[in-house]
């Protein structure tokens, strides 16, 4: 007897060691992307006062780091790439066991779509991964993934991939090709969920549609978008939905025009910015046909804080000590988004991140530079110190925000040498052009010095510190970028064109 | 059900643990439940075909064992008569559904030689899984009670587990009765040497079909898709691969099996014997696919009259075996080709076996040396994979001009630079197979010098075990080529 129980405990501890190597292995094997993106939103201890859900749109749309910034409001982004309405409920239920907040934001982008899942196991794999295995889980996968008719892009039939979602090594085993650093050092998300997108996009033509022409509810995605705020309301928590901005076609705006009559029916908030083209402006604000880019997101977000703070009352937590350690978390922001100035490329992508309430902006142009025959260019230095338009301003104060650069503009017509040093964060702007270009500019972090063509250092007190410009090869455009926060200059960079 | 699906993964488990739990007296009931549950998860309505073969052979085994006369011819009469019925009814079955469409196009072939304009259309059929192996089974059976090894089993619930035993349903071993059906009366506990024995045996299979089998699979499919493109060394690399991918797949299912059936209790025969280490085709040939080759031998070459009618009759004899063997293997000439080719080797080689013995005199070569033994292992590696062309590729033309590309190899360049990486696996995963293929040839070697890995194994200290052991199955599940990323590839033999 004492030999039969010895070998059911040999036969117990070897399965716990088995399992315990197996586990282990899918650790290391797994995709990061998961765990990467909902690390912070499980290590948070207090409850977040604000999620959001949804697809692309809102993962760049929103930036929740920016909204502590400017309006105390604790929120995490839980968006995912290509998330149907029916994954953000399921991910929305997965997310309540570990928070309760006071209110929810939808995208409703793609609500139309008769799917449950849009067949990128992928990005189904990282809404879901990170969760640890639940009865919400279950549920999820049981009814995500029920349907024997539908097809992930590979051609694999859902049910066929349910394991996959319990077992996540079932998909990652094979990465062992492919472990690097970051799978043993994982590069957690900084921005509470969010991603920031870097390019300048052309928008493609749009206009806007009656408001009465909307889609009949038809699909998965009104079905679950009920289910979505039946479960909200089921448990207290506001609910706000959004259509992002974005150049949207007639089926989208249709879409969007079809969320009013269940937003109405419901009473809840839907803020439609397809409708409220002017918050943003598509001009700079496009990463791509349908995605904003940071100087979108963050006036789309500004926006969001402010309708949040006044309409939902949410609170402001930053001097609140429970949520102290957001300070560090924004202080790691701030050098994100130095990190991400500091190395980019592209002129037009400098110009749009630094319309960025953390930075000032000293820019330098000689005469007859080719930056003036760039409409582009030229607007995006306008958008560097542009206000946000919010609700009450948008039909009286919008037209006047577009161009706040005066001299600018009259600076290019005669072809003239131009100097500027903008502050996105106060508004602040001090322009020279042509032969009013003093030696040097007083800025609040010293002075700047100029000479003839180029600007060659910034002095901070009794400090010096050499620019890296050159006068003999000066570009069509020199730009210093300093912090606000550190009073840092985070970059220098001059382009030819 | 795959061996290597998740769902095979809780079936097993819940399938073994019941069978336990449950009293003796009902347990091959649990097993035929199981069992068909498993084949029906293929398609239920071919549960009807197995359900059809075994009472036929259930019947006919009845019969045989009833037929009595005074007359003694009459009654051998009778009991020819009774097991040509069976043989008919199966092997009719077994015709129809994987031989027709081979018939019909040979007809219509035939017809548009003498052109004659009428083409007769093919037959919408699926191939059950397995047929072959569960047929043959039965009639082993049923030859078994003929010749009176065994007496007719009264209990048809315990023959149809017979031909039914789902860890050797579908891809064997082809069991003989006299082995299987006795332990079915066998009253099983749960053995702890049982259960160790078994898992290592499944982890072992698993690691021969998920970690070289499949992995080897990517590489042989890009080259023998395209043969006008990969030509010279790519086919001949992907050819010797070839020849480990099929031993890896068949013994990798049979593994499988004889654990499964291990960690329940019973005793599966061995279907593999470090073939690829034998000095002569007819050694090969009695190491590969040991069940299939027995059953051939006991119900079809002796029966034709084996060695004993002279030479002529046995090459004839041998051939006849070789060329239904390779029809049993698939309904292509490619599979006939292969098999007569193997029949050849041997007939040729009993008829050079003086010259050979000359030249071995004359070069005064030393027999048991290991170059020598080296040598003949490695010609019979070259002879048997140069057969393994025609199984694998798409017909005898297109094995011919394979064969011819290399022959004529000319671009040897390809094994210095990254041009094999380049066929869907990368040089990491030709290093995992590469050593795979290293460990499983150890592992064959001991057991060529009939050294058991097993019992060495157990012998160790509880740490290295348990350290072997889970090392593994963590091997397995991590350099295995399973789940969506990669296509579930079915067992090669399941065709059969």
């Amino acid at each position: 007897m004492m030999k039969k129980l010895l070998r059911v405990l040999q036969c117990a501890v070897f399965c716990a060691l088995l399992m315990l190597a197996l586990s282990h292995a899918a650790g290391v094997l797994e995709r990061k992307e998961s765990v990467n993106k909902f690390k912070p939103f499980f290590e948070q201890k207090e409850d977040f006062d604000v999620l959001f859900l949804g697809n692309s749109h809102m993962i760049n749309g929103v930036l929740p780091m920016e909204l502590y910034q400017d309006y105390g409001i604790v929120s995490y982004n839980l968006a995912g790439y290509g998330n149907s309405i029916p994954l953000s409920y399921w991910v929305l239920r997965n997310a309540l066991d570990y928070t309760t907040p006071r209110a929810v934001v939808l995208e409703i982008h793609n609500t139309r779509k008769t799917y449950k899942l849009s067949g990128s196991s992928g990005d189904e794999h990282k809404a879901l991964d990170a969760f640890a295995l639940s009865k919400n889980k279950y549920l999820a996968i049981e009814d995500l993934m029920s349907d024997p008719e539908a097809f992930n892009d590979d051609g694999y039939a859902y049910p066929d991939l349910k394991w996959e979602f319990y077992f996540p090594i079932g998909k990652y085993h094979s990465r062992w090709n492919d472990l690097g650093s970051s799978d043993f050092s994982p590069n957690v998300n900084q921005m509470m969920g969010a991603e920031i997108y870097e390019g300048v996009s052309d928008p493609e033509d749009y206009y806007i549609i009656d408001e009465n022409m909307a889609l009949s509810e038809e699909g998965y995605g009104f079905e679950y978008l009920r289910k979505f705020i039946e479960l909200c309301q089921s448990r207290g928590i506001e609910v706000v939905l959004t259509h992002l901005p974005f150049p949207s076609n007639e089926e989208e705006q249709m879409e969007g025009n079809a969320v009013w009559y269940i937003a109405d029916e419901y009473g809840v908030h839907y803020l439609d910015f397809v409708n409220l083209d002017q918050v943003a402006d598509y001009r700079t604000d496009l990463f791509d046909s349908s995605h904003l880019n940071a100087s979108g997101a963050k006036k789309a977000t500004d926006y969001l804080g402010r309708y949040l703070a006044e309409n939902l009352e949410i609170p402001d937590r930053r001097n609140d000590p429970q949520y102290a350690s957001w300070h560090d978390a924004l202080d790691r922001y701030h050098a994100i988004k130095d990190g991400r100035l500091a190395i980019q490329g592209s002129l037009e992508s400098l110009l749009m991140l630094a319309h960025d309430k953390n930075y000032s902006t000293v820019v330098y142009i000689p005469e007859d530079s080719a930056v003036y025959r760039s409409e582009k260019i030229m607007r995006l230095l306008h958008n560097i110190p542009r206000e946000h338009i919010f609700e009450e301003d948008m039909f009286a104060k919008w037209s006047e925000t577009l161009y706040p650069l005066e001299t600018l503009d009259l600076a290019a017509k005669n072809g003239q040498a131009y100097a500027a040093w903008m502050n996105a964060g106060s508004g602040e702007i001090v322009e020279y052009a042509g032969e009013e270009i003093p030696e040097s500019i007083a800025i609040p972090q010293g002075t700047v010095n100029l000479k003839k063509e180029s600007m060659y250092s910034l002095v901070d007190g009794d400090e010096e510190t050499p620019l890296e410009f050159s006068a003999e090869a000066p570009g069509d455009i020199q730009i210093l970028i300093i912090s606000n926060v550190t009073g840092k200059p985070v970059r220098t960079a001059q382009f030819a064109m | 059900m795959l061996f290597n699906s998740v769902e095979f993964l809780i079936f097993f488990p819940i399938a073994a643990l019941v069978y336990f739990v449950i009293p003796h007296a009902i347990r091959y009931l649990w097993l035929l439940v199981c069992s068909y549950y498993f084949y029906m998860c293929w398609n239920p309505a071919y549960a009807l075909l197995l359900l059809f073969s075994t009472a036929i052979t259930y019947g006919c085994a009845l019969v045989l064992d009833h037929v009595k006369d005074e007359d003694e011819q009459r009654c051998m009469r009778k009991k020819k008569i009774c097991i040509a019925l069976s043989f008919m009814a199966n092997l009719g079955v077994l015709g129809y559904f994987k031989y027709s469409n081979f018939f019909i196009d040979n007809i219509n072939a035939l017809l548009a030689q003498i052109h004659v304009v009428y083409q007769a259309p093919a037959v919408d059929v699926l191939l059950p899984v397995g047929i072959s192996f569960y047929t043959f089974q039965a009639l082993g059976y049923t030859m078994d009670v003929y010749r009176k090894e065994i007496p007719a089993e009264r209990n048809f619930f315990k023959y149809a587990l017979f031909v039914s035993f789902f860890p050797q349903l579908v891809a064997g071993p082809i069991e003989r009765s006299r082995n299987l059906l006795r332990q079915f009366d066998e009253k099983h506990t749960l053995q702890f040497e049982n259960l160790r024995s078994g898992f290592m045996l499944m982890v072992w299979g698993y690691f021969l079909k998920l970690v070289l089998s499949d992995r080897i699979a990517i590489f042989v499919d890009a080259v023998y898709g395209d043969p006008a493109t990969y030509t010279g060394w790519y086919l001949i690399i992907a050819s010797i691969l070839f020849a480990f991918q099929i031993y890896c797949d068949f013994a990798g299912y049979s593994t499988i099996a004889k654990g499964a059936a291990k960690i329940m209790g019973f005793e599966l025969m061995d279907n593999f014997d470090a073939p690829y280490f034998s000095r002569s085709v007819a050694e090969f040939w009695r190491r590969w696919h040991i069940s299939l080759s027995g059953w051939f031998r006991d119900y079809l070459y002796i029966p034709l009259g084996g060695s004993r009618r002279g030479r002529m009759r046995k090459y004839l004899n041998l051939m006849i075996v070789f060329f239904v063997s390779g029809l049993w293997h698939g309904a292509q000439w490619a599979f006939v080709a292969w098999g007569l080719i193997n029949g050849l080797y041997q007939i040729l080689g009993e008829l050079l076996m003086p010259l050979r013995d000359r030249a071995v005199r004359f070069l005064k070569m030393d027999r048991e040396a290991f170059s020598h033994k080296l040598l003949k292992t490695l010609a019979t590696f070259v002879l048997i994979d140069i057969s393994w062309v025609f199984f694998r590729a798409k017909d005898i033309t297109v094995a011919f001009d394979m064969l011819r590309s290399m022959l004529f190899a000319s671009n040897i360049h390809i094994l210095f630079n990254d041009s094999l990486f380049s066929l869907g696996l990368d040089w990491k995963n030709f290093l995992v197979m590469i050593g795979s293929i290293a460990v499983l040839m150890a592992a064959d070697f001991f057991k060529y010098r009939n050294i058991c890995v097993h019992k060495l194994i157990c012998r160790q200290e509880l740490w290295f075990r348990w350290a072997l052991m889970i090392g593994a199955v963590v091997f397995v599940v991590v350099f295995g080529i399973w789940g969506s990323g990669f296509s579930e590839a079915a067992f090669i033999y399941f065709q059969f």
